[in-house]
């Protein structure tokens, strides 16, 4: 399969802080990839590049092999993408908003505009600027899929949902996926929905790419190993995949990235008295991967905890 | 797409549009001793288009007007984050700004020159004031409408541009307004202030065009 998204050291700097730091990624035809990251991990930021809307510091990006600073208008056509907040024109009605974007496109598919509305329960004499976010996301979703875009690009689609409306909205975007070849590239921090959507995933850290993968292989790989100690614990050994850190007492949590037999003989080695190893399921794999070194918290100030920065976040 | 485009910024722009023209209206029928409202007085003011301050507040109906219409098509996009779905619309960056700086331009020409033509109708018509009235008279006025259409173009880049902070962006107006007022006084109007005033609006499109193309959004 082809590659629809390649990005090439994306970077782009605000303030003099990097936002998205030498992105590279190849997204092939057909997959649907969810791009993860906590709030302010540059996932915006690296989509509007995509799009060009913001222009990258150094880097390229394209789209189905054209430049994504200068989209032709017949290639733009075939994608569709949904903004954070879905902004549309809040004194038009639902139809006017449809005639609106339908003037742009030489291919409409004005049944399907009608089913998703229909579906979602949409009138189309509904202004815009009285419906809830769920709705404008559903109207957005109608809109976008209306000119049979061959890639879909949102933008933290179920942002401000509930988590009955998500549940639709993601079932309906499944059903849009089901239908030939699309590729579908989506920003979210919702782990269920990517769990549930995504066959790979991005994980995006302080604008870093430290995670690309498919979704099964990055739960498979991530290992919590809980070190006991008869005694203060000892320092860590350079640990390759080693993701964080946290002493509590004599006990020792590791989090880490492709647990082998290796790690397992480097962590022997330290003289535990019982080493647990568990996996972890995609939210806590994240929120480990994604937090950062923990710091303790003072104000408890009973127990001795201490930190430690991660030695290495490997990509999976 | 076209059509489309335009009828959003007519719509968009109509109720600004509306406005001006009713402050247009008030303040000429009032010159015209027609009152608009029936507490607005409206008993003339002597010989038309020449009493001293008829071009000054008609400037000022026209400045307002033409910095209202400029911000409302650029900042509002910004405020609403409505850019991002425009802007991803399969047409040229360039043309879809080009559309709505054509309509708003228009807009604001059609609304300051319906006031002038039609208080120049009137005071061509004989028997409606005691005075002698050429259409050379109405100069001043049609000098006052051009020169604030380039403010129009200097409110939309200041819409448009990006900044840390809205009252740096606001400089552009600054320096645009104090060029019209510049070019205003310059002698032989029609010769050099036209010329200068087409410069400076050619360059605000320009400026607009690759404000749209380099920043973003």
């Amino acid at each position: 399969m082809p590659d629809v998204i390649v990005t090439h050291r994306l970077t782009k700097f605000y303030d003099r802080r990097p936002a998205v730091d030498s992105l590279s990624l190849h997204v092939p035809q057909g997959t649907v990839y969810g791009l993860l990251g906590r709030n302010a991990a540059g996932k915006s930021t690296a989509i509007k590049m995509l799009l060009g809307m913001v222009h990258p510091d150094c880097g390229r990006a394209e789209l189905f092999g054209e430049d994504s600073a200068r989209l032709r208008p017949e290639t733009r056509a075939r994608i569709a993408y949904l903004a954070e907040g879905h902004p549309l024109y809040r004194w038009m009605t639902v139809g006017e908003m449809v005639r609106f974007s339908r003037a742009f496109y030489a291919t409409w598919n004005d049944s399907l505009v009608a089913q998703v509305l229909d579906h979602f329960g949409l009138s189309r004499r509904a202004k815009i600027r009285r419906l809830s976010n769920g709705q404008r996301a559903q109207v957005s979703l109608a809109l976008a899929v209306a000119a049979d875009p061959e890639l879909l690009i949102l933008d933290d689609p179920t942002l401000g949902l509930d988590t009955v409306v998500r549940r639709d909205f993601l079932e309906s975007m499944i059903e849009i996926i089901q239908r030939r070849g699309r590729t579908i590239l989506f920003s979210s921090h919702i782990l269920g929905d990517v769990e549930r959507v995504a066959d790979r995933i991005g994980v995006l850290v302080d604008g870093v790419l430290r995670v690309d993968c498919p979704t099964e292989h990055f739960k498979e790989s991530v290992r919590r190993i809980v070190l006991e100690f008869d005694r203060d614990p000892p320092a860590l050994p350079a640990l390759p995949g080693l993701v964080g850190s946290w002493r509590v007492g004599r006990k020792l949590d590791l989090t880490i990235v492709g647990y082998s037999a290796e790690h397992a003989r480097l962590l022997e080695a330290l003289g535990p008295r019982s080493i647990d190893v568990a996996e972890l399921n995609l939210e806590d794999a994240f929120i480990e991967y994604t937090r950062g070194p923990r710091r303790p918290l003072a104000f408890l100030g009973e127990e001795e905890t201490g930190t430690e920065s991660p030695a290495a976040q490997g990509v999976a | 797409m076209l059509t489309a485009m335009v009828r959003k910024e007519l719509r968009e722009t109509l109720g600004l549009a509306a406005i001006g023209l009713l402050a247009y209206l008030y303040f000429v029928t009032g010159q015209m001793g027609i009152p608009l409202l029936p507490w607005s007085g409206g008993r003339g003011y002597g010989i038309p288009f020449v009493y001293e301050a008829f071009v000054s507040m008609f400037w000022i109906v026209s400045v307002a007007l033409a910095i209202g219409l400029g911000l409302r098509q650029s900042a509002a996009e910004s405020l609403r984050g409505t850019w991002l779905f425009l802007l991803h619309r399969p047409a040229h960056r360039s043309r879809l700004i080009g559309v709505k700086l054509a309509v708003g331009a228009l807009v604001y020409l059609i609304c300051g020159a319906l006031p002038i033509l039609l208080y120049g109708v009137w005071a061509a018509t004989p028997g409606t004031h005691a005075s002698p009235f050429w259409w050379s008279m109405t100069l001043g006025a049609w000098q006052a409408w051009l020169s604030a259409a380039s403010l129009y173009f200097a409110a939309f880049l200041v819409g448009i541009r990006g900044a840390r902070w809205f009252g740096s962006r606001l400089f552009t107006l600054a320096a645009a307004m104090l060029l019209v007022i510049v070019i205003q006084i310059e002698p032989w109007w029609w010769l050099l202030g036209t010329a200068s005033l087409l410069l400076l609006d050619a360059w605000l499109i320009l400026s607009i065009l690759y404000v749209a193309r380099t920043r973003d959004f």
